[in-house]
């Protein structure tokens, strides 16, 4: 094979198939199942991009994960899959042409741009590669798009991206050159009902398409600099913020993007669980059609019996009634479903037992499930061996993990998230009795903390009208103000995550005594990566530095060694500080954030003063007229502190305010 | 020629590589050449699994495609056939009679014993399967030869559906006769079109008419002629969708209703064994349905055998309720179940 390789390498079609490397759909679900193992209609959702592609003419495909618990189950997966596909045990090498599945795994990814620079410090890409996200089902025409994508690099080398952009985003492309001139994804800065087009874009621009709302299957065909350039742009975490910087700095650069809205084929992402609802319906619906549910994807038999006019899809082993009462369902092998049940839009997997009167409506059943009579389950992920009692009603949106028993009539309230496993970080190490009022008798189950989960719901909702959808082009059915919630989640996000990632980089240097001025890059590539503004990098700068003193001191000497390791931490950061404040409105704003994180963190109350002393005195960020100012709520801008606060301040400012008044009468 | 092996050709089938039919049979054929051709069997009952093998699987994952399926089927016939003529060659021993082979139960579904080691076996069957291939080839020619036998001047013929062989049909036929031709133009496809827009570049006088419309011109019609996918064990047939309605008005007047089909077609199954694929391609694309809304548009239709008349192979013109005998003409009775 070598000699002829060497000649057609520039044919050679890779793909990257990013696999956990963002949020997984809750606790419960991706406990033990991976995400892109999530079955869709009861196929693994890895296997319809392995499927697809390989009908495409990809000779590679690289699935990329994060090496956690799952990553031993894909790598598994893929190579047990790949042998049913070939139906024999060679190794690929020996039969050209066909599909090589590469798992690539990588200690610390957490964002496409991680998982390009990897894969450019190891040299996989070797040229054009198709993109696309692990939860992505879709029938596109990717040779087109690839054909295309190659002659408009050989006429313009410069031309590096074509995205296949129906985007949750408005885009602007030059009809003639179908050159992305503007993206902007929704829940940027700029308010939502307006978009303001920078007027050189309209000179010498023949056509510009508008784009509103186009809809993104997040699939992409790369050229080999893009993860040149991730590389080089240590920054960019994902793909939109490389479009932005190719954007912005086209001059620079000289880089452009090309932009196809396609017209024909099917692209859906299960990104959530709720649109991995909506997707399975899709597929159920037979609109990806050639993938579809009655062909298993691993050994392309035909596996199930097919109704064509109820979209009901069934094993032959299976019981259950086929009746008007059920449409749309999946049902797996070894089913029994009452004859009086009723189900509508769902998929069921193997060997689960529904009882009779039993309501299932757009729900996962994973297998070995049991549901006794009477129960009602709607727009809800179930997963293996539960047992439902009599009467469970499961609200919308309520994702129950594997091997969680209910008792009879348990009522669970709206997006509920239930776990077999008792939850962790309990010291006691009592085994905690599952609650009644939770499970009902004799139930096990427990709920799982929704405050951490918070986060991730935002995520799939933010998600969510981004999975589901059609082929077609523009959408505009969005309404304004869920483009509003959106902008808030996503802005909150960012936040956290900055925030997080500017701890840990403070914490981090701090150990290693970093200077000054790397502390500084760091930090700024973080907020460019981010996009958050300068107050709020202040904020999370003052308040990580004072947190990286307080973990360093719980790891060496216990609570009282707290203040000595805050006062390292200060002394270590100050000119980092310094680079910060520079008006008196950021000594303002850096007393706030001392504020905000006392009343977070009631700790650091007894510290506030001694903080505030070896700012102002021994390093001299803070003026003491500021300080003072702020203490009593005058200065522009600034809000009193909270009460607590006030009294532990109290001395320090009367203090303050009498050297001030003894200095002035010195220079008098 | 490069070697194709099972796999590929499967995998070529399934991702719809193929265009027609008969490129299906000719590509199966030289699948089987290769497998014969081959040095993985000895014995002709060995040759017969390898065979039986690419049939299985095929069915296993492609219920729908029963060309190949014919075509391994016919393959099957031939090797025992040769392997019976030569065992009769070296030994002395007759042909087996015809009660003998009429004995075989073909519901026990074993291949025949053929545990001989036969050198020449191996030229005889390259042989034979040359002159299948031949047949399969010339069958659209064949056929369209016929069409100056089956239409007369001054005639009002009914078609529809793309179908290549009707269409050869129609132009061979144009060649000697002037007749009119009424085309329905298959909604939501619409390959009724482009077939009016050929048959008017043959010279053919063509009126386009939409599907709902067959039935109040049939009274004025001579004949409908269709193309098919398959040829069932009854006689009826497996074609496109909208066939079953366009064949009931003929019926009803008693036009009678040729089907062009070449013997590849013919298959051992039964109307209700063929499962269809079915796509939701009726939506037209980017439109957003309520998720009630259920679509389904189906790929084929069955034509019951006393709505069809006769049906123009490559041999001759044959009745539906003489298929059977060409079926057992064609395969081997041990190889109707796979």
């Amino acid at each position: 094979m070598a000699p002829k390789a060497e000649i057609h390498e520039e044919q050679v079609l890779q793909a990257v198939i990013l696999a956990q490397c963002e949020q997984d759909y809750g606790d419960p679900v991706t406990q033990d199942v991976p995400k892109v193992l999530a079955p869709l209609a009861n196929t693994p959702l890895l296997e319809y991009s392995l499927e697809w592609l390989e009908r495409c003419g990809v000779e590679e495909a690289i699935v990329y994960c994060r090496a956690d618990t799952h990553l031993e189950t894909i790598r598994e997966h893929c190579r047990v899959a790949f042998m049913t596909r070939r139906g024999d045990t060679t190794p690929a090498t020996t039969h050209p042409g066909g599909l090589r599945v590469n798992v690539v795994a990588s200690e610390d990814c957490h964002s496409l741009g991680d998982a390009m620079r990897d894969l450019y410090a190891k040299s996989l890409l070797k040229g054009d590669f198709i993109l696309l996200q692990g939860d992505t089902v879709t029938t596109l025409d990717l040779p087109a798009l690839v054909t295309e994508h190659r002659e408009s690099r050989a006429a313009d080398r410069n031309a590096i991206m074509t995205c296949r952009k129906t985007t949750t985003a408005t885009l602007l492309v030059s009809a003639s050159t179908n050159k992305l001139l503007l993206h902007r994804r929704r829940g940027g800065r700029s308010t939502s009902s307006r978009l303001s087009v920078p007027t050189e874009l309209l000179q010498g621009a023949g056509d510009i398409l508008a784009y509103p709302a186009a809809y993104d299957p997040s699939v992409t065909i790369c050229s080999e600099v893009v993860p040149s350039l991730f590389s080089d742009n240590f920054d960019y975490s994902t793909l939109d913020s490389l479009v932005r910087g190719v954007i912005e700095q086209e001059e620079l650069l000289g880089y452009t993007i090309k932009c196809r809205v396609l017209e024909g084929g099917y692209a859906g992402r299960a990104a959530s669980i709720n649109s991995l609802i909506g997707v399975s319906g899709e597929v159920v619906g037979r609109q990806a059609y050639p993938l579809v549910p009655e062909v298993s994807q691993t050994s392309h038999r035909v596996r199930y019996h097919h109704d064509a006019f109820t979209h009901t899809y069934w094993d032959p082993s299976a019981k259950f009634p086929k009746g008007s009462m059920v449409t749309g369902v999946v049902v797996g092998a070894g089913t029994e479903v009452s004859p009086t049940a009723h189900l509508q839009n769902t998929t069921l997997g193997d060997h689960c037992t529904l009882g009779d009167g039993v309501v299932v409506r757009e729900s996962v059943v994973m297998t070995g499930v049991c549901v006794k009579g009477a129960s009602k389950l709607e727009q809800c992920w179930v997963g293996d061996n539960v047992v439902l009692g009599e009467g469970v009603v499961v609200a919308p949106g309520c994702v129950i993990g594997a091997g969680v028993t209910l008792g009879d009539r348990v009522v669970l309230a709206p997006g509920t998230r239930l776990s077999a496993r008792p939850p962790l970080g309990d010291l006691g190490g009592d085994v905690i009795e599952p609650d009644p009022a939770v499970c009902g008798v004799g139930g096990v189950a427990y709920v799982v903390d929704q405050e951490e989960e918070e986060e991730e719901e935002e995520e799939d909702e933010e998600e969510e009208d981004g999975g589901g959808g059609g082929g077609g082009g523009g959408e505009m059915d969005e309404s304004e103000e869920s483009e509003e919630e959106i902008q808030m989640s996503d802005d909150e996000y960012n936040m956290n995550e900055f925030q997080h990632e500017v701890q840990e980089s403070l914490s981090t240097a701090l150990r290693e005594g970093a200077a000054a001025e790397n502390v500084v890059l760091e930090i700024n590539a973080s907020r460019h990566a981010y996009n958050v503004s300068m107050e709020d990098v202040l904020t999370s700068v003052v308040q990580g530095i004072l947190k990286a003193g307080q973990e360093r001191s719980t790891a060496s000497k216990g609570a009282e060694g707290l203040w000595p390791a805050v006062k390292s931490s200060i002394t270590a950061f100050q000119g980092v500080l310094r680079n910060y404040v520079k008006k008196n409105r950021d000594q303002i704003l850096l007393l706030n954030a001392v504020e905000s994180l006392v009343r977070s963190c009631p700790p650091f109350l007894p510290l506030a003063k001694g903080v505030l002393f070896e700012l102002n005195q021994t390093h001299e960020i803070l003026d003491d007229e500021v300080i003072v100012a702020w203490y009593r709520g005058g200065a522009a801008g600034a809000t009193s502190p909270l009460p607590a606060l006030r009294t532990a301040l109290a001395k320090f400012v009367e203090w303050l305010e009498e050297e001030e008044e003894e200095s002035e009468e010195e220079e008098d | 020629m490069a070697q194709l092996s099972e796999r590929e050709f499967i995998d070529k089938l399934r991702f719809e590589k193929y265009d027609t039919e008969q490129a299906k049979a000719e590509e199966s054929l030289y699948l089987m050449e290769c497998i014969v051709g081959s040095v993985h069997w000895k014995t002709g009952s060995d040759l017969l699994n390898l065979l039986r093998n690419v049939g299985t699987s095929v069915q296993a994952k492609m219920p729908w495609e029963t060309t190949p399926c014919n075509m391994v089927q016919r393959v099957i016939k031939i090797v025992i056939d040769e392997y019976n003529t030569l065992r009769g060659e070296n030994q002395g021993v007759e042909y087996p009679s015809l009660s003998q082979s009429m004995l075989v139960d073909p519901a026990c579904g074993d291949l025949p014993k053929c545990t001989e080691v036969i050198p020449e076996l191996q030229d005889r069957v390259l042989e034979a399967i040359a002159e299948q291939k031949a047949e399969i080839e010339q069958s659209q020619e064949l056929i369209a030869a016929q069409g100056v036998s089956k239409i007369h001047n001054d005639e009002v013929i009914v078609m529809c559906a793309m179908c290549p062989l009707v269409l050869a049909f129609l132009t061979k036929a144009a060649t000697q006769r002037k007749f009119h031709v009424i085309v329905a133009e298959r909604a939501p496809k619409y390959d009724g079109h482009p077939v009016a827009k050929a048959l008017c570049t043959a010279g053919i006088e063509t009126t386009l008419i939409q599907d709902s419309a067959v039935f109040p011109i049939m009274s004025r019609v001579n004949k409908v002629i269709v193309g098919t996918e398959t040829v069932v064990t009854n006689g009826g047939i497996e074609t496109f969708v909208g066939a079953a309605s366009l064949a009931s008005p003929p019926k009803f007047y008693s036009v009678p209703l040729y089907v062009c089909t070449p013997t590849y077609k013919f298959s051992l199954m039964g109307c209700e064994e063929i499962s269809h694929q079915t796509t939701t391609s009726i939506i037209p694309e980017g439109t957003k349905f309520w998720p009630s809304v259920n679509t389904a548009l189906a790929q084929l239709d069955y034509v019951p055998p006393e709505n069809v008349t006769s049906l123009i192979t490559n041999n001759r013109g044959i009745a539906p309720s003489y298929v059977y005998r060409q079926l057992s003409e064609l395969y081997h009775p041990t190889s109707y179940d796979l």
